[in-house]
């Protein structure tokens, strides 16, 4: 980009604006000031073995020592990675989905957009802690549990979904997908409208069928926005804490206990501060991890192209 | 700056304009009702905002002039009115306390070790380990009368063990034991067993859903498996500060395991529902009695209320929870207290004083009592007030409450809690063998030691 | 898109089509909607009912009573405020503070600009679960607990790394040569930002608003760890005084069900409201491709 000085460049208040500090400062205020002295906080007590019940605490390897060794720590990295894949897989194919067929209804004139639209955007707005409420209630496997009692009018047995150590990951999966998938769809179909008509034009002039207009032009201009919401899906994934919380408290027997269960149990049911300071270390790698992970993909998918 | 904000099309501020005054219409609108409420007690204050002296006492939402039940905020306001209204120079700042319960716990504890605590605060039984060292001793406010009308068990967990000094006035007592359907059982059962076959007895008869529900999820072992256990002469946690679990010594584990058996048992042949691991609440139980869905219910003195509240409130009675061959039950008892944690010697006199005509003295305690349907801890209480002396289901309270025993509360309760917890869930739910879950919770306790 | 009519049979393909979409939306309309139907059915079902055998999913009389109660007898229309105030303000401070960072990365170039983005995408990792403990002891530090400001402004800071990200992908797709042309007329940065690019980017600011009131709406860690009195407390954790358990013995769930529906509805009336206008800003812009 080629900067042009215009006549008043060599005013202070002109230089000023040049600096890029000045168009940062406030939001690296912010961060520094309010988020950067917890999370170096959580850091440092991860090498200590701080309690909320005794003052005083010694700093050693001691609590990422027992962290790494309880076989518990691997079990809910293993929950949590399987939650964050199922809704990440979900929350993309079907947030495709949707945004296609929203797309196509807008394009063809058809009824009715507008009430998709708003049912998909409405459980999007309902705080987690309160879907996982819901749907407990919803799902429950007592007399009057509404979903059971339909099903058992149909298939003779209740379903246990939130009690049944097979079904219960999934359940939350499910819940899960349900209140996000609006996000995913909103930013795919804010993609959609960015792709140049004409590079559909060409493409059926070249005798490319619907499918494979999606996969030649379609994707790849999507690509971006993709790889993004890939990212940000992942994250909030490995991160979900309030709908679980609200849902199975990470039972039953522990199915769908996540890294931040047993960051909650550790800190305000145990009191060890410094145990549960690092699995937040632990987690916040495995997030790092994953981010990591997808750059290189997306590097190595820009050099085949 | 500003031309950053002009920068937003009419339209859009409209659409905030028109939502925030939507908001603040609602807010206004709906904010009004409180103001109307008694005029020296609001949900916050109480008396004047100019009285010289400010305490700040901190309760839990259910039990504060705040609640969502009608009887026990009346109880409270009416207690707390009169209260100020002889103590003008005294203004009560009330926070209640809501949600979920380690998070407060631990905010708390942040604040008692800082010194930022509130004058009062509501503490739980389970946690009184935790705040024995920051607590302020009651003694120089209660005379040995007072001290003598606690129950011997409440007294003695009120009691710091290392300074000998009262830290805690207890104001409700619980213990756990069998609620049964009085209309179709005679003589509740005498044993586990017999228990059993009861059930399975009453399940085909009147085709009951299921024969016998418990909270199986969090809370299990304090409600349910520690009284049987340690009735067959088992035990699970030390009686020491720590809490030391034991329950891999021979003896320990063969009752703990049997009594997981026999629950096993129990879902094996459909008496148990497999899926009581999920939940942990009052309103679970409430509701199934409500629906009529099992004669027979483990659970504590304190789903009394809900119970009586409810359309079966005359079908059901309550008696001390039958064990393994026959054995004695040795019931436990917890509750909620208060603590006090200023330092201002006059502050501690008026605390003293306001708790004992709210929630902790003897006539404040049968009222509330009542009201929430609690069982006092006071022998007062117990026998005085007519609420407490008619048959029925308050009587059979009081009798259990009275040889109850506290629930351990050392440091590592909670570890432990949750380990059994979980072996609980997985003998359950059929992942693990009872020996195999005892084994598996053991290897997770000693990590944490 | 044009239709080509040369294609055999195109009407009726594109009358499959068109009932093949239709079929789609009803399926995701009861999936998305379901659950919030039966929890509006239940908030107007009396206590009594909610126990009945068979369970129904329509209430036996529609009864008002249980939103009477909620709305007069509970603080809710506070704690509704609440919400509003913390979402609104600090979404526009959110904006306020991440549009001029996300001009720097997107017109200027320095050294520290790829470290320094790398750095917010760290930031977006953490969970507001893992801080929560030491964010209480470094509030209470500050004097900022208990307090409404307090709260926005960890709203806004947890809030600013996406709102960078996702104002800068739409300041870049704003050829650079638009606003360095007001800069060779004479116009200054700050100028240009506001008289060029801000108007363009008016789809990106209305997703960073909708995504910001989300956000903040959704909030229930922080608010939970850092307030303590009743009246300052936003909905979502207001509503869990309704939750079966918190009050021993009380069947809620109708009030819990209307307290529920009560809470979605400003950000549901929103949504409605503004529709039209967060789709059209969407998918318009002056700028494609």
């Amino acid at each position: 980009m080629i900067r042009v000085q215009g006549p008043k460049s060599s005013s202070l208040w002109s230089r000023i604006q040049d600096s890029p500090l000045f168009w940062l400062l406030p939001a690296l205020v912010f961060l520094l000031l309010f988020y950067t002295w917890p999370l170096l906080d959580v850091i440092r007590l991860s090498f200590t073995n701080a309690s909320l019940i005794s003052p005083d605490y010694t700093y050693s390897l001691d609590s990422y020592r027992r962290v790494f060794r309880d076989p518990a720590t691997w079990r809910t990295l293993k929950v949590t990675l399987i939650f964050a894949a199922g809704s990440v897989v979900l929350k993309l194919v079907l947030g495709m989905l949707l945004a296609l067929a929203i797309d196509a209804g807008v394009k063809r004139g058809l009824h009715g957009i507008v009430i998709v639209r708003t049912s998909i955007l409405a459980a999007w707005v309902i705080p987690g802690v309160f879907v996982g409420i819901l749907w407990k209630i919803l799902l429950s496997t007592s007399s009057h549990g509404l979903l059971n009692y339909w099903i058992e009018s149909l298939s003779g047995t209740s379903v246990g979904f939130l009690t049944d150590t097979r079904l219960a990951l999934g359940t939350t999966i499910l819940a899960n997908v349900w209140r996000g998938v609006a996000f995913t769809m909103i930013l795919l179909y804010a993609g959609l409208q960015r792709i140049p008509p004409e590079l559909y034009e060409a493409a059926k002039v070249d005798g490319a069928g619907a499918f494979a207009r999606f996969r030649f032009v379609t994707l790849p201009m999507l690509a971006p926005i993709i790889f993004i919401a890939l990212v940000l899906i992942t994250i909030g994934g490995i991160n979900t804490f309030d709908l679980i919380m609200a849902m199975t408290q990470g039972g039953p027997a522990q199915a769908t206990e996540v890294v931040g269960m047993r960051v909650y149990q550790q800190v305000f049911k145990f009191m060890n501060l410094g145990r549960g300071a690092a699995i937040a270390v632990v987690l916040l790698a495995v997030n790092l991890l994953m981010t990591l992970i997808y750059l290189r993909l997306l590097r190595l998918n820009r050099k085949i192209d | 700056m500003l031309g950053f904000v002009k920068a937003r099309t009419a339209m859009s501020w409209s659409g905030l304009l028109s939502a925030s005054v939507l908001g603040l219409g609602l807010g206004l609108v709906m904010g009004a009702p409180s103001l109307v409420q008694a005029q020296l007690v609001t949900p916050e204050l109480i008396d004047r905002a100019d009285a010289p002296i400010t305490l700040t006492i901190q309760p839990r939402f259910g039990y504060s002039h705040q609640s969502n039940d009608e009887k026990r905020r009346l109880v409270l306001t009416e207690a707390l009115e009169s209260w100020a209204a002889r103590h003008p120079d005294v203004k009560i700042e009330v926070l209640v306390q809501q949600g979920d319960d380690a998070v407060i716990v631990a905010k708390r504890l942040q604040d008692a070790a800082a010194g930022r605590a509130a004058d009062a605060i509501m503490v739980e039984t389970l946690d009184y380990r935790k705040f024995y060292s920051l607590a302020k001793s009651f003694d120089p406010y209660l005379s040995a009368a007072d001290k003598a009308d606690f129950l011997p068990g409440v007294l003695q967990g009120m009691t710091d063990p290392d300074s000998g000094a009262v830290k805690y006035l207890q104001i409700t007592s619980y213990t756990t034991g069998l609620w049964y359907r009085s209309d179709l059982v005679e003589t509740p059962p005498a044993s586990l067993e017999e228990l059993a076959t009861m059930a399975a007895k009453l399940k085909a008869d009147h085709g009951f859903r299921y024969g016998v529900f418990l909270p199986g999820g969090t809370g299990v072992m304090n409600y349910t498996l520690l009284p049987q256990v340690v009735s067959i002469g088992g035990q699970i946690l030390a009686d020491d500060a720590d809490a030391t679990p034991v329950f891999n010594e021979p003896a320990n584990r063969e009752a703990l395991i049997k009594v997981l058996t026999w629950h096993k048992e129990m879902v094996d042949g459909g008496l148990i529902p497999a899926d009581v691991i999920s939940f942990t609440s009052t309103g679970d139980t409430v509701s199934r009695v409500e629906a009529g869905e099992m004669p027979f219910a483990f659970g504590g003195t304190f789903i009394g209320g809900g119970i009586k509240g409810s359309s079966q409130a005359e079908k059901w009675a309550f008696a001390p929870m039958p064990q393994l061959g026959g054995a004695t039950p040795v019931p436990y008892q917890g509750g909620w207290s208060w603590a006090m944690f200023t330092d201002d010697v006059q502050k501690q006199a008026l605390i003293t004083d306001l708790l004992m005509d709210t929630y902790t003295g003897p006539w404040a305690m049968a009222k509330w009592g009542e009201a929430g349907g609690y069982t006092p801890t006071r022998l007062s209480s117990l026998a005085k007030y007519t609420g407490f002396t008619n048959p029925g289901l308050d009587n059979a309270f009081a009798a259990a409450v009275q040889t109850a025993r506290l629930t351990p509360n050392g440091r590592l309760r909670d570890v432990v809690d949750a380990a059994i917890t979980n072996a609980y869930a997985q003998v359950i739910s059929g992942a693990l063998s009872p020996a195999e879950a005892v084994d598996a919770a053991w290897a997770t306790v000693e990590l944490e030691m | 898109m044009t239709r080509d009519d040369s294609e055999i049979g195109s009407a009726t393909i594109r009358r499959l089509g068109n009932a093949g979409l239709y079929a789609a939306y009803a399926v995701a309309v009861v999936f998305a909607l379901f659950p919030i139907a039966a929890v509006l059915m239940l908030s107007m079902k009396q206590a009594s009912e909610v126990f009945n055998w068979p369970p129904s999913f329509f209430p036996e009389t529609l009864s008002l009573q249980t939103y009477i109660y909620v709305l007069t007898e509970t603080t809710i229309g506070r704690m509704l405020w609440n919400s509003i105030f913390l979402t609104l303000a600090s979404t526009a401070g959110c904006i306020l503070i991440s549009a001029p960072a996300a001009y720097a990365f997107s017109r200027m170039r320095f050294r520290a600009q790829k470290p320094l983005l790398l750095t917010l995408l760290v930031y977006q990792m953490i969970s507001s679960m893992v801080i929560a403990l030491p964010l209480y002891r470094y509030y209470e530090a500050l004097g900022l607990l208990d307090s409404h400001m307090g709260v926005i402004l960890i709203y806004i800071t947890v809030e600013i790394p996406f709102t960078v990200w996702l104002l800068k992908g739409f300041f870049d797709a704003i050829p650079p040569s638009l606003d360095e042309a007001a800069r060779i007329d004479g116009a200054s940065r700050i100028q240009s930002f506001r008289i060029i690019i801000l108007p363009l980017a008016k789809p990106g600011l209305a997703a960073a608003l909708i995504f910001n009131v989300i956000a903040g709406w959704s909030q229930f860690i922080i608010p939970f760890i850092l307030l303590q009195r009743a009246e300052l407390l936003p909905i979502s954790i207001g509503v869990l005084n309704f939750a079966p358990g918190q009050t021993e013995g009380e069947i809620t769930i109708p009030y819990l069900a209307a307290a529920s529906i009560i809470a979605m509805l400003p950000a549901l009336v929103m949504f409605v409201i503004l529709q039209r206008f967060i789709v059209q800003a969407l998918t318009g812009g002056a700028v494609k491709g």
